[in-house]
């Protein structure tokens, strides 16, 4: 990150429905984002707290990303007090939003009050799985209004 | 209340520097003259200043991208054009990977020129350029199109991808500084390519 940057999000510059990748730099990145733009469905994606940064979802300033998405993918694990900081905060600021985990079963079972199993994917799913898992995400949470 | 500082060590910083000038300030006060002094307050008040403007909290940037538009299975992509035209080899490159390509050259003016409002002759050099590089992608048997965008590479990206859609950028340009933010501003592929010589 840079210098003299906070870590409050800029609002979407796209039109919806939007689903905010949380997803450390890696190879996958592009593909999933590939494969959710040819779904329909406009990305952003947050490399997700540090140490140094927490995530703005856990302090006063919140985060526009968050709470402008229709589902948010959490590809940042339950390892960290920071990953965990992120989830709690989003379970507790937005609690109607639509939140996916990929989570291993075993750090899931640990962390129940953040990992629902329904919400949980499995650690490396396809780009075609995570459409599949999006789009009912997004269905569940539309028939619910 | 949001704290205008973004870490603690900035605040730290700024109450060092509010320290290091009231010293300054005082002992100005006590050993020299009034325009001294004057002086001193100017250049502490200007240090102080400085810091929080600098140091001011910013909206961070996350990469992001509009669903694609077009056929699912077809692939798009935006040619930034910069500088000169891409080579050959890149032109290659982009019909190994792309289905359709939109040429897209910002009308590159000096900030005078905007101010004055003068950016014609910007835009028919921009033209000239759009309208070499969309011949030399056709005649590499690219299905290119072309626009002349805003000034702004960024605004003329973002209007492209609203307008034509975009699975990657491919940038004819060697600026560090413009590869960074197209990185840091889009969610899709972003790529270098050489110019022509």
């Amino acid at each position: 990150m840079a210098r003299h940057e906070t870590l409050r999000p800029q609002t979407w510059e796209w039109p919806g429905p939007r689903v905010l990748l949380e997803h450390p730099a890696r190879e996958d990145t592009h593909a999933r984002v590939d494969a959710l733009r040819r779904a329909g469905y406009a990305v952003a994606v947050c490399p997700g707290p540090t140490a140094a940064d927490r995530c703005p979802l856990a302090g006063d300033e919140g985060c526009a990303a968050a709470h402008d998405a229709d589902v948010v993918v959490s590809s940042l694990g339950l390892e960290t007090d920071e990953a965990r900081e992120a989830l709690a905060a989003l379970r507790a600021r937005l609690p109607r939003l639509p939140v996916l985990v990929e989570a291993g079963a075993a750090a899931a079972s640990r962390w129940p009050q953040l990992v629902r199993e329904r919400d949980r994917l499995e650690p490396g799913v396809e780009p075609s799985e995570l459409v599949e898992r999006v789009d009912a995400a997004l269905e569940e949470a539309r028939g619910g209004d | 209340m949001t704290s205008p500082f973004r870490t603690e060590a900035q605040a730290f910083r700024f109450l060092l520097l509010v320290a290091v000038g009231t010293a300054a300030v005082v002992v100005a006060h006590a050993v020299a003259g009034r325009t001294v002094l004057v002086v001193v307050c100017v250049l502490a008040a200007g240090a102080l200043a400085a810091s929080y403007l600098v140091g001011r909290p910013r909206p961070r940037t996350l990469p992001s991208a509009p669903a694609h538009l077009g056929p699912p299975a077809e692939r798009r992509a935006l040619l930034l054009l910069v500088e000169d035209a891409p080579d050959e080899a890149a032109l290659a490159g982009l019909r190994e990977r792309s289905d359709r390509v939109l040429v897209v050259a910002p009308v590159g003016t000096s900030a005078l020129r905007h101010w004055v409002s003068d950016v014609d002759r910007a835009r028919d050099r921009a033209r000239s350029r759009l309208e070499d590089a969309v011949s030399r992608a056709q005649a590499a048997q690219l299905d290119a199109t072309g626009v002349v965008g805003d000034e702004d590479p960024l605004a003329a990206i973002d209007d492209a991808l609203r307008t034509f859609g975009g699975d990657e950028i491919v940038a004819a340009t060697s600026d560090p500084e413009l590869l960074a933010a197209l990185r840091g501003r889009y969610a899709i592929p972003v790529t270098a390519v050489s110019g022509r010589r």
